[in-house]
């Protein structure tokens, strides 16, 4: 019989819905980057949709950074020191050269036109796919390291939180792609993916109890309806269908986007609201909490802004390398 | 310095200080580690320490340094009351440390393992890192905040306030370097334990007479914090 608490003292989670958002923001912007890399040095192809969105999810990323941080107005504190043994202190140098980079690929795009790809950028896209996965390692790493969180100190979790990220940013650029009338480049990518982070869902499920606890007693709706079903199957299965029709591949993206989205929200706030030194959860955060909205609306925001600057900065450099080679 | 009586003891024989100086300075070469000792059959989870700790560094309303949960457990002769006094455990290989991504959080001299507000960012990494949930983001301040042993105190001579302010002299304070402190001592005459030692971060807060069933994670439920959260035990909210 356990033993009952007669009095007890409950914690907050620290990671506020602020990095979920920038987990989502950064993860599908390195996906995307990674698909980008995948289609132009392999496949030959332009990607200008994983183009599109590995640069404005990774510009909109920093700001909820910035908000989850309790003291943003120090943030120069990552740079005024060393900390080699902290994997975050890596991310603070991964995290604004992986937006620089992608941006400055953006740039080169756009000013280049419809001329052929040049040495310069062909460097630069193998720089910018280098940094996705040092972003994608050190998000991961960040949290699987964590030895008093259970769930994410786990084998399953950085694996699935990565493959979720692939999934979401080939998703995001199906997204933008189906806008632009184009069928692009993510379908295949987001497949693959999806079929991985079941198979990687479901054998950490197996093997983990506290994954099981998290997901059976605390967020069963987020983990199995919106993560698994609505996030993963339904996407997987509406790509496959989806040879042809735009409308189907722009849908199964945004499911996909959602699916990493409800995946980092069970697991992140899941996992610190799970006591770690007692079988107890602290309290429930509404899904639709003011916090949450907030976030959510905020988050949204930045990126529409970020998708609006990187559109009219690719199209408008494109308009004008087009007016100079005609003249 | 080990306990209240001990510290009064040594403050009363100040006058001779200037006789006792050369021995003071010989038994002070080695450096002082300071650890605490806590005497669960002394405690009877009267939360003083709980009050006198938020009250000396000014913690917030429901955030705690230092706080005693209060557990019913079976037993061979039916149930009975098990308290458990928890605070940072300052240890030997802090997790919260090696994380942190500024240097805001290290060992002091004499082991303490305390926060640089003026440095800290408040990422929030270290109250993830530490397997004892001794740390927070103050709510006044914004910065990460723990338990300091009350540096400020025993930097002067003084005793950390929770120690000073326990009625059943059930916490004991002092340096684990001297084999003539009354902690050492304590420590040499009974069995004592470690929280969480599967984390093998070698606390340095040890407890006499803790069960086995409240070393680790505690095996919880149907009490307060159901009651709290207006759930029925076996029933669950959405995260």
């Amino acid at each position: 019989m356990p033993a009952v608490d007669l009095m007890s003292f409950d914690h907050e989670a620290v990671w506020r819905p602020w990095a979920v958002a920038y987990f989502l923001l950064v993860g599908t912007g390195a996906g995307a980057a990674l698909l980008l890399a995948y289609a132009r040095l392999v496949r030959i192809a332009e990607a200008k949709g994983a183009l599109i969105v590995a640069a404005s999810f990774a510009l909109a990323s920093g700001l909820p950074l910035l908000a989850d941080l309790h003291q943003p107005a120090r943030f120069m504190h990552f740079y005024l020191g060393s900390a080699p043994g902290s994997i975050m202190w890596w991310g603070s140098w991964f995290l604004p050269l992986f937006i620089v980079s992608t941006l400055l690929l953006a740039f080169m795009t756009g000013r280049r036109g419809n001329a052929p790809m040049c040495g310069g950028e062909r460097m630069l896209t193998m720089i910018v796919g280098a940094l996705a996965l040092c972003i994608l390692g050190y998000t991961a790493g960040e949290m699987s390291v964590v030895a008093a969180r259970p769930v994410w100190n786990t084998l399953g979790f950085p694996v699935v939180l990565i493959l979720t990220a692939l999934m979401s940013g080939a998703g995001a650029t199906m997204i933008i792609d189906s806008l632009n009338g184009e069928k692009g480049e993510g379908r295949y990518m987001l497949v693959v993916t999806g079929a991985a982070t079941l198979v990687a869902f479901g054998l950490w499920m197996l093997t983990d109890t506290n994954l099981s606890t998290l997901a059976a007693d605390y967020a069963p709706v987020g983990l199995f309806g919106g993560f698994i079903i609505a996030g993963v199957v339904v996407p997987v299965v509406l790509a496959v269908s989806a040879k042809a029709s735009l409308l189907l591949r722009g849908v199964s993206g945004a499911l996909a986007v959602f699916g990493a989205l409800a995946f980092r929200w069970s697991t992140f706030n899941g996992a610190q609201l799970m006591s770690k030194t007692e079988t107890a959860f602290y309290g429930h955060e509404a899904a639709l909490s003011q916090d949450a909205l907030r976030t959510l609306a905020g988050s949204a925001g930045l990126l529409i802004l970020s998708l609006i600057f990187v559109t009219l900065l690719i199209n408008l450099l494109a308009v004008r390398a087009s007016k100079q080679t005609q003249a | 310095m080990n306990s209240r009586r001990e510290f009064l003891k040594l403050a009363m024989a100040g006058s001779t200080a200037a006789v006792a100086a050369p021995a003071a300075a010989s038994a002070q070469a080695k450096p002082k580690r300071w650890g605490m000792l806590v005497d669960l059959r002394k405690c009877i989870g009267c939360q003083a320490c709980t009050v006198a700790c938020t009250i000396e560094n000014d913690v917030p309303e429901g955030q705690h340094r230092t706080a005693v949960p209060v557990y019913e457990l079976d037993g061979p002769n039916g149930p009975s009351q098990a308290v458990l006094p928890r605070l940072c455990n300052h240890c030997d290989e802090p997790p919260c440390i090696p994380v942190c991504p500024v240097n805001a959080t290290f060992k002091t001299e004499e082991g303490a393992v305390v926060v640089d507000a003026e440095q800290c960012v408040a990422c929030g990494y270290c109250v993830q890192a530490c397997p004892y949930e001794a740390r927070f983001i103050n709510h006044k301040t914004g910065v990460a905040d723990k338990c300091t042993f009350c540096v400020h105190r025993t930097s002067v001579g003084l005793l950390p306030a929770c120690v000073e302010t326990c009625v059943g002299n059930a916490r004991v304070f002092g340096d684990l370097n001297d084999p003539e402190s009354e902690i050492r001592k304590l420590m040499a005459q009974h069995e004592t334990k470690g929280l969480r030692p599967e984390f093998k971060t070698g606390p340095n807060v040890y407890y006499i007479g803790l069960d086995d069933r409240l070393a680790s994670t505690v095996a919880v439920g149907g009490g307060a914090r159901d009651l709290r959260q207006g759930l029925e035990t076996s029933a669950h909210g959405e995260v």
